[in-house]
């Protein structure tokens, strides 16, 4: 009698006997990935841009406290950066809607997170009041506490911002909530260490557009654009960052040149080469799972 | 009952009553006082901990602005009413030592009224504080109370609510010590008065459930006190 792979009946054979089918099921490596190196090290360039904005944030207060960059210079600067991309983001938004939809899923995720000029206004308004309104709470904040131990609380916070950040994967320890409160505790912490309450203010703000609205406009751009404004973006921010830091220690700015290049170059290359090691198997004692995308047609 | 009577004719008769008066004056100006210095000391560098100084300054300008009613509410209240008081409290003898004893209690709880409000404002300060930053740590980690399900569910917010609960959280949980400093200082002084009133109170039910009348028999023997024989 041949073997049949069931137990509810008596067979001649032994409950564990095995025949030449055994494991023919097994897959290994079905849903790997294969990279490729220049587009990995153009996907890097997430990590790099949003270290870098660290970076430049940092270098900012750094400044301010040295007294090599003025208020009024600050102001200037995130306003006008702050309403200059708020009109690239509202007309790449735009320019997104005319296009042919590629696909239906695309069209009514728009048209649900939509926000009207008025909602962010409002949103500005908001922010701006509230800042404005706690800065001499602010100021005054952190005033008992030792100096390095606020250094020491914002490079934690800064860190913790770096690590969560949403980069793009859906892995259980992204959580863009985290990164963003992570970022605002921080500033709140050495915005507390300047001169006046003007200071405060504007470490404040300067930290929002940096850590809130500059990643929607970079997401943006990458997703419309494509992979030149991508090196592009990379390319302008992590100089930026660079020359600040020679401004500020060199030392630091020789660091950072070798983490950028590390990220840049190291880790795909690192990647790939590790990338054909990958032994998952699969069979048919996986736990089933089912489509994570709704069909929207439904 | 008798003690009661004893400790009355003994209050009425000895020049004790302006003296005890006097006592109870002085009890309470210093307890003032103390609160005084006490509050200083707070807004000063209270046990080597640093607190916030702004609020440290106005939280003890509160207090002391209280303590300052409070002055005029035993000068102008309490004075001169304090003999009759007092005789008042000598005459309730009659019931037994154990109504001077409690209203001897009922006279502390006057004399430390300031001290029950001030651990009042500071205990619904520092746990309103407490919640609040309880709830925006939940706000920080991405979570929301469901109050349906009375668990911690995730929860995502809007840019708006998450702007203003970050900056929050940082100020309050900055602010949370010095809350806490002023709440375990006054909750302390409210636990000593407590103490001092549980104890007269269990002296009271000591005495209220002594048999003195039936020892008395028993050694007049009474036939009350005999068994059935």
């Amino acid at each position: 009698m041949a073997w049949k792979k069931i137990l509810y009946e008596r067979q001649s054979y032994a409950d564990n006997y095995v025949d030449h089918t055994f494991l023919d099921e097994l897959k290994k490596n079905v849903n790997t990935h294969t990279y490729r190196f220049w587009p990995t090290v153009i996907e890097s360039g997430v990590i790099t841009q949003q270290l870098s904005s660290i970076v430049l944030f940092v270098a900012a207060f750094a400044f301010m406290n040295a007294d090599k960059l003025s208020l009024k210079a600050v102001f200037l600067l995130s306003g006008t950066a702050a309403v200059l991309g708020y009109a690239a983001y509202r007309c790449i938004c735009v320019s997104t809607a005319t296009l042919p939809a590629i696909s239906s899923f695309n069209v009514i995720e728009e048209s649900q997170t939509k926000r009207s000029v008025t909602d962010d206004l409002k949103t500005a308004i908001l922010f701006l009041a509230l800042a404005y309104g706690l800065s001499p709470i602010l100021h005054t904040l952190t005033e008992s506490i030792s100096t390095d131990t606020i250094y020491a609380m914002t490079a934690a916070m800064l860190f913790g911002n770096l690590v969560l950040y949403d980069y793009g994967p859906n892995a259980a320890m992204v959580s863009g909530t985290v990164s963003f409160n992570a970022a605002m505790f921080a500033s709140v912490c050495i915005a507390s260490r300047l001169a006046t309450e003007w200071h405060t203010f504007a470490t404040v703000t300067l930290a929002v557009e940096m850590f809130a609205l500059m990643p929607i406009l970079r997401r943006k751009l990458k997703a419309r654009y494509g992979w030149h404004v991508q090196v592009g973006m990379t390319l302008l921010l992590n100089t930026a960052a660079f020359l600040s830091l020679c401004e500020l220690y060199p030392p630091c700015a020789v660091i950072f040149l070798i983490i950028f290049i590390f990220i840049t170059f190291g880790c795909p290359l690192w990647l790939i080469r590790i990338q054909p090691l990958k032994d998952n198997i699969h069979g048919p004692w996986d736990e089933a799972s089912c489509d994570t995308e709704v069909p929207t047609h439904l | 009952m008798l003690l009661g009577i004893f400790l009355l004719w003994v209050l009425l008769r000895s020049p004790l009553l302006p003296t005890v008066a006097d006592s109870v004056l002085f009890f309470a100006e210093n307890l003032v006082r103390i609160l005084q210095e006490l509050l200083n000391w707070l807004m000063g560098v209270p046990a080597g901990l640093k607190l916030n100084v702004p609020l440290n300054f106005a939280l003890g300008k509160f207090f002391l602005y209280h303590i300052y009613l409070w002055k005029g509410y035993i000068a102008i209240l309490l004075m001169p009413n304090l003999a009759p008081l007092l005789l008042c409290i000598a005459l309730v003898g009659i019931g037994g030592v154990s109504f001077q004893l409690s209203m001897l209690s009922d006279l502390m709880g006057l004399l430390t009224f300031h001290m029950y409000c001030f651990y009042v404002y500071a205990a619904r300060l520092y746990f309103l504080m407490f919640y609040a930053v309880r709830s925006l740590f939940r706000l920080f980690r991405g979570k929301k109370w469901n109050v349906l399900r009375e668990r911690v569910d995730s929860c995502s917010y809007d840019m708006d609510q998450l702007f203003a609960g970050s900056i929050l959280f940082a100020v309050l949980l900055f602010l949370l010590p010095t809350v806490l400093m002023y709440y375990a200082v006054f909750t302390s002084l409210r636990v000593a008065v407590i103490v001092i009133q549980s104890t007269l109170s269990a002296l009271i039910g000591f005495i209220n459930s002594s048999p003195v009348y039936p020892v008395i028999l028993w050694l007049r023997q009474a036939p009350a006190t005999k068994g059935i024989a």
